[in-house]
């Protein structure tokens, strides 16, 4: 194809692919397409052509963010050398020293609601813009952060899914109603059982966790986030630090 | 002391969709999700240098995926780049297995995902280099190109970060490196047959 002319047609190959073609123009190189092979074949390559752009665009930028990642975090992977000299015992004694005291401020401090604080993070749905994607309702209704409505319409349902369950305990918990956000995330679980299933397992340790915490149920809540802290592939694994752990043990201590 | 909480999952997602922020949604799931799914790949016989090069195509693979709505209504964005990082990594692993152990271990340690998710990941497979072909291109034709098709920015504002004189002049250049591109992709038959199967099969 001559040059002119190409161009012509790489312009309204861009036209189509972005939606910016009139819908008699976008027929009329539909039809063109349809009847030519050639200029399909060459459409075909151009779309072959902004596929390779888009991806290794993608790709360059996430090189560049794992790049960013790295450096970033490259002082907090080194290992430090520590001499055991007696300065060196002197330093470590007073450090041991100031821990202590933190300790103790930090045991006379800790309670459930700041730890709660510390690990709640917030459950959102995603939100695509697809306009085929219709969501249940009590998925909008979670959206809209209508809880009272979730619980409410929760009780309606006949045939409760995983999801409507899971969204529901998590509803409990923002409404404050910690009794019922434990007993939606245990039914969960027991359908999961009866079912053979793993649907929002993980999530509803979390969350189940977390309305055991603030049930004052301090054993249950450390079980859990133990269980969740030990477990490499848990998804909210780094949710939970080693500090909270602490926090957990010394607010059961405290009970 | 938590996890920072930068960007809701609908706030990654819209960022991703609308070209906004990208490098700053990148750095919140580095820093946010790396670590959790770097554990998939060191608890299952990975080492180090596997969790990069796999948390790099997981990455690659959620974006493409979200751009081209692929990415529906399936759990979080925490949950849906966990089973991502699983079947990759088994997939991964499953090649670099013996036959005897290939066709049952590593097939049953993948989650379900969506048949679109799937057969996008299985047509990935023989894209992965295509970043090879890009670059070869120089630094222009990327610039330009990237700017159009990734950022899609119209024409005007592309040209205020390049040296041409007019759209016109930027028009004819954009269509010379794209066409070149084209010859790249024809003088590769593997890659121009992988694209095709991509395309074919909704990419």
């Amino acid at each position: 194809m001559e040059d002119n002319k190409a161009l012509t047609y790489y312009e309204r190959f861009d036209s189509l692919l972005k939606g910016n073609m009139e819908p008699g123009e976008q027929q009329l190189l539909e039809a063109e397409l349809n009847e030519n092979p050639d200029l399909q074949n060459e459409f075909d390559l151009f779309k072959m052509s902004v596929e390779v752009t888009t991806r290794s665009s993608i790709r360059e930028e996430v090189k560049m963010a794992n790049h960013r990642f790295l450096n970033q975090d490259q002082p907090y992977h080194k290992i430090k050398t520590v001499s055991l000299t007696t300065w060196g015992m002197r330093i470590a004694a007073g450090l041991l020293a100031l821990m202590v005291c933190y300790s103790v401020v930090r045991f006379s401090m800790v309670n459930s609601s700041d730890i709660y604080s510390q690990l709640y993070t917030e459950y959102n749905l995603p939100i695509t813009r697809s306009s085929d994607v219709e969501y249940a309702h009590l998925d909008s209704l979670y959206i809209s952060g209508r809880y009272a409505d979730v619980m409410a319409y929760f009780q309606q349902l006949d045939n409760k899914t995983s999801r409507d369950y899971f969204l529901t305990g998590v509803s409990f918990l923002k409404e404050a109603e910690y009794d019922q956000a434990v007993k939606t995330f245990n039914e969960l679980k027991k359908e999961n059982k009866r079912n053979g299933t793993q649907d929002f397992e993980q999530e509803s340790d979390y969350y189940l966790a977390l309305a055991y915490l603030n049930n004052r149920n301090i054993d249950e809540a450390l079980v859990l986030f133990k269980a969740i802290k030990n477990n490499p592939s848990h998804i909210y694994r780094c949710n939970v630090s080693s500090e909270d752990m602490l926090d957990l043990k010394m607010l059961k201590l405290k009970n | 002391m938590k996890v920072e909480r930068g960007f809701s999952d609908e706030e990654i997602i819209s960022s991703i969709q609308n070209n906004r922020e990208i490098s700053k949604v990148l750095d919140f799931m580095y820093r946010n999700y790396f670590e959790m799914l770097k554990t998939i790949i060191l608890s299952n016989n990975g080492n180090e240098e596997d969790a990069q090069d796999i948390m790099q195509e997981v990455f690659v693979a959620f974006i493409d995926l979200v751009r081209k709505e692929k990415y529906r209504k399936e759990a979080s964005v925490r949950s849906f780049l966990y089973t991502l990082t699983r079947n990759m990594w088994f997939s991964e692993a499953r090649k670099r297995s013996s036959a005897l152990k290939r066709d049952t271990y590593f097939e049953d340690q993948k989650d379900d995902l969506e048949k679109d998710v799937t057969d996008y990941l299985e047509y990935s497979e023989g894209l992965k280099f295509v970043s090879n072909l890009f670059e070869s291109l120089g630094e222009v034709c990327k610039k330009i190109l990237t700017l159009f098709y990734f950022k899609d920015l119209p024409m005007r504002e592309i040209l205020e970060h390049v040296d041409y004189e007019n759209e016109q002049v930027l028009r004819n250049k954009k269509y010379k490196c794209q066409r070149e591109l084209i010859k790249r992709i024809e003088a590769s038959p593997a890659l121009y047959q992988n694209l095709k199967s991509a395309l074919e099969h909704g990419r």
